[in-house]
């Protein structure tokens, strides 16, 4: 299972869609229920599945499924322990 | 399967475990919601004013100390204690919660304990009446000497669960951004504890652990190693590990959960090692049941469990060999067969940390499980070698003692009610106190049954309940019987002893309140002949007869 795969399951489980309708450019404004409480329980369930941690700063900063995608990837990636406070890039 | 409704009462938001609770692959599925935030008293009280019939069926109150405890609060900010005002805060929450338990069929309580992030200082925290940890623990007994009475609260061990997660159980920015105390890994953990200690209450639990022999009890093949090389004990450190998980077996057994082998093996050599190896933690009379040859261990297995009676999805398979498990895994999809630890040394953990064992209590029967089914085997031996069925029953000399039911058989008649799934009619859960009251009110009455033979004393394994508010209809609500005494003719006897007293009062006629579940098939088998015409049914008195080998005791006719 790819990241998006992996997220697309889990948002669409937390919001009530089918997956297929989450694709890499979905954000948090185009569902009203993805609330602050369904984005947490995102962030929890992610960091649980790729066993990674989020910052406040970042669960803050994420505002759509590119975001998280992005994100876990720099975590998983070899340097990601190196990186001191990773921040995303600017989204946009 | 039933979906368990669970109320939480939380003092901060544990809304995340919804979704661990709901999931339908770790049975039982849970739908859970949640009450207002931080209203714990409130809610408690509103549930205490509801009316009887309204009834929750699973209430969880979840605080933590400083949350249900002002004063508690006030000693984390290094105020003098006042243990007084402390420990009477503590009576009146609880004297809240035991209001509430009338209302509810089960009440959870999480115990209270510090997330182990909260270091507090340690040259005093255990210090008498003054420390933290002193007066917390002070606290958590106190919950538990005032719920000792209220036989449907159960307080959980909050302390546990913390120390046995080993992943953290707080997550600082989830507490910052919502008031969530807990790591998603501790919901998990809750969540599966919650599920393990409904599936004992409800007689889901594990009741049979089926062992495997060589590299499983002891390190090595004993038909190629010989006892003398077989690793066991010793100061030998993989030999004090097996020794460490036959000790943990041993435990099981001790507390009613019943052993039996299931080996490829020469059964005199393991015989005998079983018998005369000094390192041996379990010996012959500690197994129900050994199936020690050379056939397919799911055979053997099916064998071993139609012996005793008891149903895959009660079992437990523990084989070092990966394909006997899977062969066991295919053959009985309802029984748990865990892959052991590749480290030998973990087996006795692993072991001692599998939730599929709890139970509301442990008695007398329990502790004796095990010798009664010995017996039974025995007699079955005699059958085996070509005695008949009859003249080994009339050979037992069974005796079937019938009494009312009174608090000294309460606990164990409650227990046989809700844990027994084959011989049970209407297979209706009920708590101590709850069962007790429908017993005690008018129009209802309960016999209860022990069962002895020349073998031992089976102990309280029956029970029948009859609602008589039509003298002249009765219906029977319960017809419980335990396994351990099926094959004895004990349920026509016990329906016999009832049909009796029934007419004595005038009853014409005995119906039955058969429910169906996927597991008592035993019970239909056994009514379905008695029936006039179909489930449910009145039954033909005629059809009811005392068999001959059963004499009956009845010390204190009920009524």
């Amino acid at each position: 299972m790819t990241i998006l795969e992996q997220i697309q399951s889990v948002l669409g489980a937390i919001l009530g869609v089918a997956p297929e309708a989450i694709n890499r450019e979905t954000t948090r404004s185009q569902y009203a229920n993805w609330d602050s409480w369904a984005h947490l329980q995102l962030v929890m369930e992610l960091e649980g599945q790729f066993a990674c941690h989020f910052t406040m700063d970042e669960v803050i900063s994420i505002a759509s499924v590119n975001d998280f995608i992005t994100l876990i990837e720099r975590k998983q990636s070899p340097a990601a322990d190196t990186v001191a406070g990773s921040r995303l890039p600017p989204s946009g | 399967m039933a979906v368990t409704d669970l109320l939480l009462v939380a003092d901060s938001s544990v809304d995340p475990i919804i979704r661990f609770l709901a999931d339908p692959t770790c049975p039982p599925a849970i739908k859970a919601t949640v009450a207002p935030y931080n209203q714990v008293q409130q809610v408690l009280a509103d549930i205490a004013c509801r009316d009887r019939s309204d009834n929750i069926e699973t209430v969880m109150v979840w605080t933590r100390p400083e949350g249900a405890i002002p004063t508690f609060s006030k000693i984390l900010q290094f105020e003098p204690p006042a243990l007084d005002d402390l420990l009477a805060e503590v009576d009146q929450f609880a004297g809240l919660i035991c209001e509430a338990a009338r209302r509810v069929g089960t009440v959870f309580v999480l115990s209270w304990a510090l997330p182990p992030y909260r270091r507090w200082i340690q040259a005093i925290t255990l210090r008498h009446e003054s420390g933290l940890g002193n007066i917390l623990m002070r606290m958590n007994l106190r919950l538990a000497e005032r719920f000792c009475e209220s036989n449907n609260i159960i307080l959980l061990d909050c302390q546990q669960w913390y120390a046995s997660l080993q992943k953290p159980a707080y997550d600082a920015k989830l507490h910052a951004l919502a008031k969530v105390d807990y790591s998603r890994d501790f919901f998990v953990k809750a969540a599966s504890e919650i599920k393990a200690v409904l599936q004992g209450l409800r007689g889901q639990a594990r009741k049979l652990v089926i062992c495997d022999l060589d590299n499983t009890l002891w390190g090595g093949v004993i038909g190629d190693d010989g006892m003398e090389n077989v690793k066991l004990g010793g100061h030998d450190g993989m030999g004090e590990s097996f020794v460490a998980f036959q000790q943990e077996l041993l435990a099981l057994r001790k507390r009613g959960i019943l052993l039996g082998i299931c080996s490829k093996n020469d059964p005199e050599l393991a015989w005998k090692m079983i018998d005369e190896h000094s390192e041996m933690a379990l010996r012959r009379a500690d197994f129900a049941s050994a199936k020690i040859n050379w056939s397919d261990k799911a055979e053997n297995i099916s064998q071993m469990l139609r012996e005793l009676n008891l149903l895959p999805e009660s079992a437990v398979f523990l084989d070092d060999h990966p394909a006997e498990r899977e062969r066991v895994r295919q053959a009985f999809p309802g029984m748990l067969v865990p892959d052991l630890p590749a480290d030998v040394a973990g087996y006795a953990a692993f072991l001692a940390g599998l939730d599929c064992f709890e139970t509301g209590s442990i008695t007398a029967e329990d502790r004796a499980r095990t010798g009664f089914y010995r017996k039974e085997a025995e007699g079955r031996a005699v059958i085996a070698c070509g005695g008949s069925i009859q003249a080994w029953l009339e050979s037992l000399q069974i005796v079937l003692k019938v009494e009312k039911l009174d608090r000294g058989n309460l606990v164990r008649a409650a227990q046989l009610l809700n844990k027994t799934n084959q011989f049970n009619m209407a297979t209706r859960r009920m708590d101590q106190e709850d069962f007790w009251r429908w017993c005690i009110s008018p129009g209802h009455q309960a016999w209860i049954f022990s069962v002895m033979d020349r073998l031992g004393d089976s102990g309280i394994t029956g029970l029948i309940t009859v609602d008589l508010t039509n003298a002249q209809q009765a219906r029977l609500v319960d017809f419980v019987m335990s396994c351990r005494v099926m094959g004895k003719q004990i349920e026509e006897a016990m329906l016999n002893v009832v049909k009796g007293a029934l007419e004595v009062r005038g009853a014409r006629e005995l119906s039955t309140s058969y429910h169906r579940t996927d597991r008592n098939q035993p019970f239909l088998d056994f009514i379905k002949n008695k029936w006039m015409h179909g489930a449910g049914d009145v039954l033909e008195m005629s059809k009811i007869a005392p068999p001959p080998h059963i004499r009956i005791e009845q010390e204190t006719p009920p009524g």
